[in-house]
C-alpha cells in the first residue's frame, strides 16, 4: 500500500533533485575537456617472491602470540542467549524484535569480538569498536523491509524475501552503551554455527609476546589445514606495540569489497594503490607476508620495527565465485613513531629525519606526502622531489630522472639531516636531491610546478 | 540484396576500452545516462547547485583518471555511480548546513497546500544529516537496488534497509516539528 509520506518525499526529491539541462550540457561539454589519460603501467610486485619464501616461517613464529592474546581473556557477561531475558529491553525493540520473533540474544562486551561469537560470521570491518553492543538472531526475516522506489534508475526493486536463506538467520548487532542512540547494523543470511555467548575477549593491545619472534629453523613446510580462529582477518591481533595503537576508525579501514585481487599480494597492492594507506599509518614498504594458519584463508603482512610487530594487514580469503579471491580484512598498526626510520608510511612517507643536533626536522623543511605507485611526493625548503620507483610520473614534469643506485655528483651540497644511515644531499643545480648511503644515493628528480600529476590515480 | 546495416550500439565493454585508450566521446557516452541522475542527487545530498555541479565534476574526474582499475568494464555504471555517490559526500561534508537552494519553489500547480508540504518537508529533510540525506536520496530519488547501495555506502544490505527505515522516521520527526512551528 502507498505511504502518502513516503509519496510526498518522492515527489518532492523528483523536483529538487529535476534536470536542469544548463548544467548537464555542461557536465557533458566538461567530458571533452578532461585531461589526457595516461596508460598506467603494471607495478612489479617486488616481494611476491619474499612472500612465498615467508610462508610457513612466520607461522609458527606468530601462532605463540596468536595464543598468549587469546589467553588473557576478560570475561563477557555470561547472560543466556534466551531472548525471554531482554522482555522490555529497549535493544530488542530497536532491533525491532521481540522474544517471539528473536531465537537468540545476547550482549558483546566488544562489538569487534563479533566473531567470536559468530564465528562463521563474514568479516564486517564496521563492527570493528571496542564499544559494547547487542546482538539479536531474528526468527524470520529481518523486519527492516523496505518499500523500495521506483527511482531515476528506473531499477526493479528485489523482491521481499519469505525467508532467509536455508541454514542461515538474519541478525542485528546494536554497537553502543546507549540502545537509543546505538548503531544499528542488520546483517541477512548470517551463518550463525558455533554462536558462542561467553567469550574469552581479545585485548585491545596485546602485550609483549611470550615467545621470542624469532623464525624457527624449518623450512617452508605445509602445516596441517586447520579451521579458521575466530580471530582471522583482525589485523590488531597481531601488534605488539610498544604504546597504544592507533585508532584507525571504522571510516579508515579498506572496503574489502574494492580490494579483490587474485592473490593476497595483489589485494594489498591494490590497498596501498587506491590511497587506503596514504591516509593511515600503515607502511607501505616493509611489509612482509606470513601465512598464519595454513587453510584459515588468512595471510598477514606484518611490518616489524625494533623486534616487534608494529602494522599489520590481514588479508582473507572469499569465495565469491568459483575462483575464490582474497580481500584486505582489516589493517592495524602502532604510533608510526614505533615504525623504523626507513619505514614509509601514509603519516611517515620518508622515513624520520633530524638535524645535526639530533632534533626532528620541522615539516616546514622537510616533509612527504605517499603517493599512488607507491611513489612519495617529498618537499624540501619549499621545492617538490618525488620518489618514483614504480613509474608512473611522466618524464617531462620532472627535471631529471628518478633512480635507485647512483653515485653522488662531485658538487652535491650536503645537508645537516640524517635519517639513520641515510644523509641527505642537494644537487648544486636544484634539480634533484639524493639520499645518500655509504658511496651511493637514490635520486629524486625536482618537479616543475607545485604537483606530481599522476593521471591515474583513483 | 539488402545490405544489412550494424547499428547496434557498442557494448560497454567496447566503450570501456576505448575510454581505457583515451577516447572522450566513449567515456561520455558511458557517463551520459545517469548524469541526469548523479546531478540530482549531488543537488539534494550538497543542496547546492553549484557544489552538486562540483561533486558530479569531480566524479567525472575521479572516474576518468580511474578507467585502470575498473575490473570489470560491464559493471561501470555502478562503479560510476560510486564515484557520484563519493564525491557528493565529499562535498556536503566541506558545505556543512549551508543551503542555497530555492526551497521557496511553488508547485508547479500552484496549489498552496501542497507547496506549504514541500516546503516543510524541504526544511525536515536538511534536519537529516549527510547520510541519511544520501540514503533516502539514493533509494527513494535514484532508485538503487539495496545491494548497490550497500555497496557504495559499505555497509551491510540488511543495515540499508534497516538505517532507511530509521532515516524515515527521523524525517518523520523533523517533519512533524516542523508543521508545528
Amino acid at each position: 500500500m502507498s505511504d502518502p509520506f513516503e509519496d510526498l518525499l518522492r515527489r518532492w526529491l523528483r523536483d529538487r533533485g529535476g534536470t536542469d539541462h544548463a548544467a548537464l550540457q555542461a557536465l557533458a561539454g566538461n567530458v571533452a575537456a578532461l585531461p589526457p589519460r595516461r596508460r598506467r603501467t603494471a607495478s612489479p610486485i617486488a616481494a611476491a617472491a619474499a612472500v612465498i619464501l615467508a610462508l610457513g616461517l612466520g607461522a609458527l613464529a606468530l601462532a605463540p602470540r596468536f595464543g598468549s592474546a587469546m589467553a588473557s581473556p576478560s570475561a563477557s557477561v555470561p547472560v543466556p542467549p534466551d531472548p525471554a531475558a531482554f522482555v522490555g529491553d529497549p535493544r530488542l525493540t530497536r532491533c525491532g524484535a521481540t522474544p517471539e520473533t528473536a531465537i537468540d540474544a545476547f550482549e558483546m562486551r566488544h562489538a569487534r569480538d563479533y566473531r567470536l561469537h559468530l564465528p562463521a560470521m563474514g568479516l564486517s570491518p564496521e563492527l570493528d569498536v571496542d564499544g559494547p553492543a547487542f546482538v539479536v538472531v531474528y526468527r524470520g526475516v529481518q523486519p527492516f523491509a523496505t518499500t523500495g522506489g521506483a527511482g531515476a534508475s528506473g531499477a526493479t526493486p528485489a523482491p521481499p524475501r519469505a525467508t532467509p536463506e536455508p541454514g542461515t538467520h538474519d541478525v542485528c548487532v546494536l554497537m553502543g552503551p546507549d540502545p537509543a542512540t546505538a548503531e544499528l547494523n542488520v546483517y541477512e543470511n548470517v551463518d550463525i554455527s558455533g554462536l558462542t555467548v561467553t567469550v574469552a575477549s581479545l585485548e585491545s593491545t596485546p602485550g609483549p609476546p611470550s615467545v621470542e619472534p624469532s623464525a624457527p629453523d624449518v623450512g617452508p613446510s605445509s602445516p596441517t589445514p586447520e579451521p579458521a580462529p575466530a580471530w582471522a582477518g583482525d589485523a590488531r591481533i597481531v601488534l605488539e606495540c610498544d604504546g597504544s595503537r592507533v585508532d584507525l576508525g571504522r571510516e579508515a579501514q579498506p572496503n574489502p569489497d574494492e580490494t579483490q585481487s587474485d592473490t593476497p599480494d595483489g589485494a594489498v597492492q591494490i590497498m596501498i594503490e587506491r590511497g587506503w594507506a596514504l591516509r593511515l599509518p600503515v607502511p607501505r614498504t616493509g611489509l612482509v607476508s606470513t601465512i598464519v594458519v595454513d587453510g584459515a584463508d588468512l595471510f598477514v603482512y606484518r611490518v616489524d620495527g625494533r623486534g616487534r610487530v608494529r602494522a599489520a594487514v590481514a588479508v582473507v580469503r572469499r569465495q565469491l565465485g568459483p575462483d575464490p579471491v582474497w580481500v584486505v580484512g582489516s589493517v592495524a598498526s602502532c604510533d608510526p613513531a614505533e615504525f623504523d626510520a626507513m619505514t614509509t608510511s601514509g603519516a611517515n612517507a620518508f622515513g624520520i629525519w633530524s638535524d645535526a643536533t639530533g632534533q626532528p626536522v620541522k615539516p616546514s623543511v622537510l616533509s612527504a606526502t605517499p603517493d599512488c605507485y607507491r611513489g612519495t611526493q617529498v618537499r624540501y625548503q619549499g621545492r617538490l622531489y618525488v620518489r618514483s620507483p614504480y613509474g608512473g610520473v611522466d618524464p617531462s614534469q620532472t627535471d631529471t630522472t628518478w633512480a635507485a643506485n647512483v653515485a653522488i655528483p662531485r658538487t652535491a651540497i650536503a645537508t645537516p639531516y640524517r635519517s639513520g644511515d641515510q644523509r641527505l644531499f642537494l644537487a648544486a643545480d636544484g634539480r634533484a636531491i639524493y639520499v645518500v648511503v655509504g658511496t651511493l644515493a637514490e635520486r629524486l628528480p625536482h618537479v616543475r610546478g607545485e604537483e606530481v600529476l599522476r593521471t591515474d590515480c583513483n | 540484396m539488402e545490405a544489412v546495416l550494424d547499428v547496434s550500439p557498442p557494448s560497454l565493454a567496447v566503450l570501456v576500452a576505448a575510454a581505457r585508450r583515451g577516447e572522450r566521446d566513449a567515456f561520455r557516452t558511458l557517463v551520459e545516462p545517469d548524469l541526469a541522475a548523479a546531478l540530482g542527487t549531488a543537488r539534494i545530498v550538497t543542496r547546492s547547485d553549484a557544489d552538486a555541479s562540483d561533486a558530479v565534476q569531480e566524479a567525472l574526474l575521479s572516474a576518468w583518471r580511474g578507467l585502470d582499475g575498473l575490473r570489470e568494464p560491464e559493471a561501470f555504471r555502478a562503479w560510476f555511480r560510486r564515484h557520484v555517490v563519493r564525491a557528493a559526500l565529499r562535498a556536503a561534508s566541506r558545505r556543512g548546513r549551508v543551503v542555497e537552494l530555492d526551497v521557496g519553489t511553488a508547485a508547479p500547480d500552484g496549489a498552496l497546500d501542497r507547496a506549504v508540504e514541500e516546503r516543510t518537508l524541504a526544511r525536515a529533510f536538511d534536519r537529516l544529516d549527510a547520510r541519511d540525506r544520501l540514503l533516502l536520496t539514493l533509494h527513494h530519488f535514484w532508485g538503487l537496488p539495496i545491494a548497490e547501495t550497500a555497496a557504495h555506502l559499505g555497509i551491510p544490505e540488511g543495515t540499508v534497509k534497516s538505517r532507511v527505515h530509521y532515516a524515515m522516521d527521523r524525517l518523520r520527526a523533523a517533519f512533524a516539528a516542523e508543521e508545528r512551528r
